[in-house]
């Protein structure tokens, strides 16, 4: 279809790395991250999205080892404060990179389990957040 | 509309094909009903299937996931089925998981987190899968039986008053469980698998739905990607229809008119014709001819062949015939079949094309397709089985395997003489060195028909009738003897 929307990976990336600075891409990554834990939790309960999560920041520490710190202190309740600490100690490109893909690692789990329709659906409240909040902050002078 | 006064029970449409006829009409809302069964019998797949068909932004559906199956799993695998629309999703439909709450095993907590969630969404519709972790999680709690009890009595009284349809989902090992659960449900839908040798048959049993004329007995059902297809037993479409007369009945052309002319001039319409003859005999050939002259009428046909493929057996014409729609074929290449599931894959046919020529072809494979479980039935479903295909007003010819036991006369194995209006019986016969085929019309209610036994080939045209085999004589016992006091006749087209 032309002038296809921007999937939902696409907008999760776009947002990871809208930021200039490691502490703000650090801000926007616990947003973007407590904005999906309220969407999945009720729905697939919070262990199991700690476990999505757990496994998201295993897969991308390899690429970027300083998640290691973050993964090792996940229990069963995801917390995001440590991955806020650590993203804000990077260089700025480091943080935004580290955030994108740890969003997009977990948006294709999350793919290969249930579909990319039923992921598209139940994450879109995080996409509607930020395809509204968008314009406001395009047209600051 | 309501004149009486009494309060009037709306029953929604279930979505699950065949379903709504074995609860008698549709599942009574406001109901609160369990969906008992052992694991992998398909609880998950037919709650799924019911939110799914009824669920709608006016009557939202809350789905609570216990512990048990992880909500992902679930998900991942109920949407491969085609009813799982995605647009309903967190707009009619949302799933709530409760295994936090559950894990604590205070089932007051869990009561009161579904209260809150259902006061927030305020559902139409509510399933709580499963219901054996919440009360194992109680249990291990060490939580007595009478607050389960309590628990379920609340449960039930707060979704009757925010007039919720409640389905509990759970597994129950036995029927015996004094399980407080039972007493309380409105509904209680239990799934099983019988195993018999090396089949598996799913089976549906109505157990309870206070309300309503459900169906007795269990209901087989099958799971495919379109969901669970219950097999209701097949009703009589209209039990007013008088039982078809010979005389006042037009009569069908069966496509070998030496035939119809043995019958008094064809098969009364609405009669059932039993054909019963030894392998090779030439039934099925009779069978395409019945359907193939249908068709040259302008009528519709179904075919349920358990023998040969339909479209391959006979060549060009009966493919011609399946592939322009005139003849309708049933699917008997499922495993572990019953007459309720071809019974009511005829009907549904039958209706369809509003056929009016039905072919079962033949008893014998029929009864092989059949799962050892319902084979001892065999006789009493398809008495009913005809019973309703006669219902429908359609004409029915039957093949019936034979042995060629010449010491008795037999038309059929199985006892099934008596269900039909009709019979043909085909035999071999040695004369001269040679296998012959030979007919008869054994029997046409009502009406007056031939006592002859013909000789019959079979070439490209299909059936050719000739005359009697006159001069010969103990025919039945397959070995005549020439009666001296006739000359010798020619014994019919295409001898030699």
């Amino acid at each position: 279809m032309p002038n296809q929307a921007p999937g939902t990976k696409a907008i999760l990336a776009q947002l990871a790395t809208s930021s200039a600075h490691a502490a703000q891409a650090a801000s926007v990554a616990v947003t973007t991250w407590s904005a999906m834990d309220a969407a999945l939790s009720p729905i697939i309960g919070q262990r199991g999205f700690a476990a999505l999560y757990k496994r998201s920041l295993q897969l991308t520490r390899v690429e970027f080892p300083c998640l290691a710190t973050v993964q090792e202190g996940v229990l069963n309740l995801a917390e995001f404060s440590a991955l806020h600490a650590v993203l804000a100690q990077q260089p700025s490109a480091t943080a935004a990179a580290a955030s994108a893909a740890l969003l997009e690692n977990f948006y294709d789990i999350l793919t290969t389990l249930i579909g990319r329709s039923l992921t598209d659906r139940l994450l879109r409240p995080i996409c509607e957040i930020t395809s509204s909040g968008r314009p406001a902050q395009d047209t600051s002078p | 509309m309501n004149t009486t006064g009494k309060a009037t029970i709306t029953r929604l449409r279930t979505g699950v094909q065949g379903l709504d006829e074995v609860l008698g009409g549709g599942l009574p809302e406001y109901s609160f009903n369990v969906i008992a069964g052992t694991p992998g019998c398909g609880k998950t797949t037919l709650a799924h299937q019911m939110m799914f068909a009824m669920a709608t932004p006016e009557r939202p559906a809350l789905y609570f996931t216990v512990l048990g199956e992880p909500p992902l799993k679930m998900l991942r695998y109920q949407q491969q089925f085609d009813f799982f629309e995605l647009d309903k999703l967190n707009r009619s439909i949302r799933f709530v998981n409760l295994a936090d709450d559950t894990a604590t095993g205070d089932l007051d907590k869990v009561l009161s987190r579904i209260v809150a969630e259902v006061e927030l969404r305020q559902p139409g519709l509510v399933f709580i899968d499963s219901f054996r972790s919440v009360v194992l999680a109680s249990q291990s709690q060490g939580h007595s039986f009478i607050s389960l009890q309590q628990f379920i009595q609340n449960l039930g009284v707060l979704m009757t008053s925010w007039q919720a349809t409640t389905f509990l989902i759970g597994e129950y090992f036995t029927d015996n469980d004094p399980n407080p659960i039972f007493t309380v449900a409105d509904g209680l839908i239990w799934l099983r698998q019988s195993v018999q040798r090396n089949s598996v048959v799913r089976k549906m049993e109505i157990m309870k739905m206070r309300g309503s004329p459900t169906q007795p007995g269990l209901h087989t059902f099958r799971i495919s990607t379109a969901g669970i297809h219950v097999f209701a037993p097949p009703h009589l479409v209209d039990p007013q229809r008088l039982a078809p007369v010979a005389d006042g009945s037009p009569r069908l052309k069966t496509g070998v008119p030496e035939l119809d002319e043995m019958m008094g001039g064809g098969l009364p319409a609405g009669y059932s014709l039993l054909v019963a003859g030894p392998s090779g005999s030439g039934k099925s050939i009779l069978a395409m001819a019945f359907l193939a002259e249908g068709a040259r009428h302008g009528e519709t046909g179904v075919i349920a062949a358990f023998e040969q493929r339909p479209n391959r057996s006979r060549g060009g014409l009966m493919a011609e015939l399946i592939e322009s729609g005139r003849v309708g074929v049933i699917d008997t290449r499922a495993a572990a079949l019953s007459v309720d599931e071809i019974a009511s894959l005829l009907i549904n046919e039958i209706h369809r094309l509003k056929a009016t020529r039905v072919v079962i072809d033949s008893l014998s494979g029929f009864e092989l397709a059949l799962a050892p479980t319902f084979r001892e039935d065999f006789r009493e479903s398809l008495s009913r089985m005809v019973a309703a295909l006669a219902s429908t007003g359609v004409t029915v010819l039957m093949t019936s395997e034979l042995e060629d036991r010449y010491a008795d006369l037999r038309f059929s194995p199985y006892g099934t003489a008596f269900l039909t209006d009709a019979i043909v019986l085909q035999r071999y016969v040695e004369v001269d060195s040679r296998l012959q085929r030979v007919m008869a019309v054994v029997k046409v209610r009502g009406s007056a028909h031939s006592n002859e036994l013909r000789s019959f080939t079979i070439n490209d045209q299909g059936i050719q009738v000739g005359g009697m085999l006159l001069g010969q004589e103990g025919l039945l016992g397959g070995a005549p003897s020439r009666n001296s006091s006739f000359p010798a006749a020619p014994t019919g087209p295409g001898h030699g």
